[in-house]
């Protein structure tokens, strides 16, 4: 080894320390030892007030899915409710509405919590509203493909409400890749449908800004799912959003969590927020790596070569109308993964919409209640008379 | 001595090792044994010169997964090696007779020794290699040493500043409280301000917490199994790297230009080193453990050698993962002392520790975004997965044949089982539907 080394180590290193050294002295120079006593006094305080604020809130207080609602459909764990109305018959829309939530985390997104519940926005409006609650699939459910969870169990539930309704067609709504599937089960069964709407939805997976997209392009699927014995689960998932933003979601939304925590409604949604985020189910083997390698690997079903239950998917082929709604700023499905959907289908009436918030923001920040449900509520019933 | 049981029982066995490997390679049996192996004195060469440096590998080790968690394929290994007659021979050192009849015991009822034999006629002498580089490492100390000597005092105001520190830890003592893993890493961040008063301090301790946060943060990430590997991304490195100079270097040899960059500190050459040590692997050690196995327990020895073959390439590729999480976290360090200093030439002041975290996670955050964004990334990232998943896989079949013999159903015969109920399923659907049809035909009629 020669000295050569040593002595360009030596030089860096006391460039980095000089570097080091002349800001440290500046910020000494800065330091206001009143104003740090001072901050210290108030965040002690802080810590009380929060911890005692904590300490106060019960189980019952961070409940969701609080909507009275009857479970009518029972396939393996998938169950389908159906939700009281509040208000007349004489004011509810005709054609019932479907709502299928994705695979990842819990369909009571839609109702997390009484003054934020897209659930009730819709009762209020009149809308007969069905959801499909996928349940949590255990090592049982590993062979569940695609096409069973479309084919099988949608197609169930929809003929279902059909026959109960006595209406030829239903309304479906989707969210995130719930709505993949419904755009599917469209293209499919376009003679059972009269209105799809789409809500922060995939469908052109090759633009790969989200990093989603990019990971899952070299990811070797299989090797986790057998890892995993054919069920991977929900916690498997949830690292992968969290290494989305690490430092955010693992420790600033915590930091900011704490500067307002004192307040009790804060602190209530917060966790109640966090239950929903960590409430994971498994993933069925079959299912996800279908939908890795045909969507995120293939990118087949906008490119119109997805074959499901020895059909192939045409999004040409829906011919009603679509409401297509996306959020600007969605790191987990990225604008450009959600507007290629309006040249594909072959629908006349489409209307997309985008708003400024991000993925949860959909359903659950101000804006979601003010302005994007009432958007949809208002098409929905344009279309439904 | 730490608490976990594989570390325990490697603490002993190299022990036992050190204690009469000398005298195991000086004895007549010994001698009389390889006499006739072509290659066995090179073997024996590098097998002395191993000798020494095992006991501070253990340490090393030791002292860098601490935390290391009982692991069940671990406490099986540990079995599985004291059973082996193998192990009894080195206790029998002081009796050459006895330990030649171990010896051939061993080599009778374990497949394994044609390996040695091969690794033997092998062996490159690598004798000079190994002492130029340890003849190094004294130098290596003594200039860390004098540069820390070089530092300049201002421990007076230090004193004072450090006095008014303790009303902050309750900060600190709440954090455990919440259960919330990141939380750590805050108060890690607040650990990192306290050095921020004392210039003296903070060039080296600041280096160093800062790289604790980021192993805190990216720790949660990781399985369970992996995350006492790291504590900090940088120990983690520095521990493979030690392990391929101890144990590895005298049988694959990383490109020479490689090793000068990484004593350079070159930040790249972590990510080059464990590039060249994937490949290397895979062309010089991986044979060994995918040789083909022979006799009764034949295909249990190959499943347990693939176990640890998978491990050993999961845990290279893991190295590769933590360079370069480690190569974002020196520039956003760096990054940090520029935003400072250029927020201090605009006037903006940086006085409290508010102040500073928001400096430090909005820096550290932009450039974990920019690198999750690459390719780069996503292909080392999916690698891993990939390379732990398949260390998965390699483990449950060990675990399935282990539990073989007992009278439970194990994860292959509840699969079938699984399969059957499946099929059943869809068979009773299409039934019903069939039958619906049927009867709606029935009613159009």
């Amino acid at each position: 080894m020669s000295e050569n080394i040593f002595e360009k180590s030596l030089e860096q290193y006391q460039e980095f320390q000089k570097n080091w050294m002349d800001n440290a002295i500046a910020l000494t120079e800065q330091f206001d030892p009143a104003k740090y006593v001072e901050q210290m006094k108030e965040m002690q305080k802080n810590i009380v007030d929060g911890m005692n604020t904590l300490l106060s809130i019960k189980p019952e207080d961070v409940a969701s899915d609080q909507l009275e609602k009857e479970e009518v459909l029972r396939i393996g764990k998938m169950r389908l409710f159906h939700y009281a109305p509040t208000v007349p018959a004489r004011r509810q829309v005709k054609t019932p509405l479907m709502i299928t939530y994705a695979l990842v985390n819990r369909q009571y997104m839609m109702d997390l919590q009484p003054d934020r519940s897209v659930i009730k926005s819709f009762l209020d409006a009149g809308l007969d509203v069905y959801i499909i609650d996928w349940g949590y699939p255990t090592a049982e459910d590993m062979y569940l493909t695609l096409d069973d969870h479309i084919n099988w169990y949608m197609d169930e539930c929809v003929d279902y409400i059909r026959k109960e309704t006595k209406k030829d067609k239903i309304n479906i709504l989707g969210v995130c890749q719930g709505g993949t599937f419904s755009t599917i089960y469209t293209a499919l069964h376009q003679e059972k449908i009269k209105n799809l709407v789409t809500l922060v939805v995939p469908i052109d997976f090759s633009p790969d800004d989200g990093m989603l997209f990019r990971w899952s392009r070299h990811m070797n699927i299989d090797s986790l799912i057998e890892a995993y014995n054919g069920v991977v689960p929900g916690d498997v998932m949830n690292v992968a959003y969290l290494i989305l933003k690490p430092l955010t979601l693992t420790l600033d939304k915590y930091i900011g969590m704490t500067d307002k925590w004192a307040d009790k409604d804060y602190l209530t949604n917060f966790i109640r927020m966090e239950k929903w985020t960590f409430d994971s189910p498994a993933q069925v083997g079959a299912t996800l790596s279908q939908f890795i390698h045909d969507m995120y690997q293939d990118n087949k079903l906008i490119k119109g070569e997805l074959e499901l239950g020895g059909e192939t998917v045409n999004l040409k082929d829906i011919k009603v109308p679509v409401l297509c709604a996306c959020a600007d700023k969605d790191h987990l499905v990225p604008l450009a993964n959600c507007e290629p959907f309006m040249d594909a289908l072959g629908s006349k009436d489409k209307t997309f919409l985008h708003f400024p918030t991000g993925h949860i923001g959909m359903f659950t920040s101000s804006r979601s209640r003010k302005e994007i449900i009432p958007n949809i509520i208002d098409w929905l019933k344009e279309r439904s008379k | 001595m730490s608490s976990n049981p594989f570390m325990d029982y490697q603490e002993q066995f190299f022990k036992l090792w050190n204690d009469n490997m000398d005298k195991m390679l000086d004895s007549d049996a010994y001698k009389a044994m390889t006499k006739n192996i072509p290659g066995a004195e090179a073997y024996t060469k590098a097998m002395e010169s191993m000798v020494p440096n095992v006991e501070n590998y253990w340490k090393n080790m030791a002292a860098a997964m601490p935390q290391m968690p009982s692991n069940p394929m671990m406490d099986y290994w540990k079995d599985m090696a004291d059973k082996m007659p193998g192990m009894d021979a080195w206790k029998n050192f002081a009796d050459p007779a006895a330990f030649a009849d171990t010896w051939k015991k061993f080599a009778d009822a374990n497949p394994m020794m044609d390996y040695w034999k091969q690794f033997a006629d092998n062996m490159p002498d690598m004798g000079e290699y190994w002492k130029s580089f340890q003849n190094m490492m004294p130098n290596m100390q003594d200039y860390w040493k004098n540069f820390a000597n070089m530092l300049p005092g201002m421990n007076a105001y230090w004193d004072n500043f450090a006095k008014m520190m303790p009303n902050a830890d309750a900060f600190k003592d709440f954090a455990p409280f919440l259960k919330v893993p990141g939380f750590e890493g805050f108060t890690k961040v607040f650990d990192m301000w306290k050095s921020f008063g004392d210039p003296n301090a903070m060039v080296q301790d600041f280096q160093d917490k800062y790289m604790d946060i980021i192993g805190n943060v990216i720790k949660s990430l990781f399985p369970e199994n992996v995350q006492a590997f790291i504590m900090n991304p940088k120990d983690f490195m520095n521990m493979m790297v030690e392990y391929y100079k101890q144990f590895v270097s005298p049988w694959m040899e990383i490109d020479a230009d490689i090793m000068k960059r990484l004593a350079e500190g070159d930040p790249d050459a972590y990510i080059d080193f464990f590039k060249d040590y994937q490949a290397k692997y895979a062309e010089e050690i991986e044979k060994y453990f995918t040789v083909m196995g022979m006799g009764l327990n034949r295909e249990a020895n190959e499943d347990y050698m693939k176990a640890m073959n998978q491990w050993n390439k999961a845990m290279i590729s893991m190295g590769e993962l933590m360079a370069v999480i480690t190569k974002t976290a020196q520039e956003s360090f760096q990054q940090i002392a520029e935003k400072v200093q250029a927020d201090l030439a605009e006037g903006k002041s940086i006085t409290t520790f508010r102040d500073f975290y928001t400096v430090w996670y909005s820096v550290t955050e932009a450039a974990y975004e920019k690198l999750l964004a690459t390719d780069e990334f996503a292909i080392v990232f999916d690698d891993f997965s990939d390379r732990y998943a398949q260390f998965m896989i390699a483990q449950n079949k060990v675990y399935e044949r282990m539990l073989a013999f007992l009278p439970i159903p194990t994860n292959t015969d509840m699969k079938s089982l699984y399969k059957t109920v499946y099929d059943l399923r869809k068979d009773v659907r299409d039934l019903k539907r069939a039958l619906a049809e049927k009867e709606n035909k029935k009613g159009d009629k």
